[in-house]
């Protein structure tokens, strides 16, 4: 699904610009991040996290969208705006996130714990990174 | 340019190779006379190379023409991909970065070259069901897995990898 289609759809809407919404969102975002890094995470369990790290991404980056006049509600379409909104948005990096995390909750995928470790490093340095650099906090 | 690569399919598979015009119809499944006008027609778009010999016309690829090269990069893809192997790899390593390189990328493999390919993942564990698609796409496949493009250390091997087709995700340097 492609921007223009995201559009007409009605999956992207252009709002008004909603501070409380953008708090809440990145609150919200905030909190599960600290529930993946004070989790105690295992062999068996690390899947769930990978998860829960990706929606505190997800969140981060509706935050963003928010700020720039727009309510997203596919993270399909998140990531066809973001990298329409921001040049240098890494769309890959997202798009093999979404990827991983749709084959966790919607095909049972099990993440190995070793690389599980390293996704959610990932997701979060994103979610981060990307905070940093579109929200001014 | 209108291409009909179901016939270039037994160039692509054999570049060494030369086909006389009845061999050709015999693979390809359709009359000599097809055959004869479509054989001519690809040699004349500089795709095949023609000779004669006797009374035969013989055709083979021709490895030095630019639209051969590309075609049959897009023939090495293809395959790649319609294996399965992309989606073994995908299930494995988590939709790593593959980047085919080599004579392959370049559409300058030959019957007995190898698939070369590098794969960026986390995981870094060796692929397990290597054989099963050496099989089928009746090649080597040469598989390095590693973290980052950095690691393979060997500056040749880099940049051939940074020279070659990315066939998902992005190779990240920085």
């Amino acid at each position: 699904m492609d921007l223009e289609e995201c559009f007409q759809k009605g999956l992207i809407k252009k709002t008004e610009i909603d501070e409380e919404l953008i708090k809440s969102l990145i609150e919200m975002s905030n909190i599960k991040e600290m529930a993946v890094r004070k989790a105690k995470i295992d062999n068996v369990n690390i899947s769930a996290y990978v998860s829960l790290a990706y929606d505190a991404l997800r969140e981060a980056l509706e935050a963003i969208c928010t700020s720039k006049g727009y309510k997203v509600l596919s993270h399909i379409c998140i990531g066809e705006l973001l990298k329409d909104l921001f040049k240098n948005f890494d769309y890959e990096e997202f798009d093999r996130l979404k990827w991983i995390r749709n084959s966790i909750n919607y095909y049972g995928t099990k993440v190995e714990f070793k690389q599980g470790k390293e996704i959610i490093n990932k997701i979060l340095g994103m979610k981060n990174k990307l905070t940093k650099k579109y929200l001014e906090l | 340019m209108l291409i009909n690569l179901n016939t270039l399919k037994l160039f692509f598979e054999e570049p060494s190779k030369e086909f006389n015009v009845r061999e050709a119809a015999r693979l390809l499944n359709i009359s000599p006379a097809t055959a004869s006008k479509e054989l001519k027609r690809l040699a004349s778009e500089s795709l095949l190379k023609e000779r004669k010999e006797k009374i035969f016309n013989l055709y083979k690829a021709n490895l030095e023409s630019d639209d051969y090269k590309d075609l049959k990069t897009y023939y090495n893809i293809r395959k790649l991909k319609e294996s399965g192997l992309t989606n073994a790899l995908n299930k494995f390593y988590l939709k790593p970065t593959i980047v085919l390189f080599g004579s392959s990328a370049y559409g300058l493999d030959t019957e007995t070259s190898d698939f070369d390919l590098v794969v960026i993942s986390e995981k870094t564990e060796k692929f397990p069901d290597i054989k099963k698609f050496e099989e089928k796409v009746n090649r080597k496949l040469q598989l390095l897995v590693v973290k980052n493009v950095k690691e393979l250390k060997n500056e040749h091997l880099i940049n051939n990898v940074l020279n070659g087709i990315v066939m998902q995700g992005r190779i990240k340097w920085i």
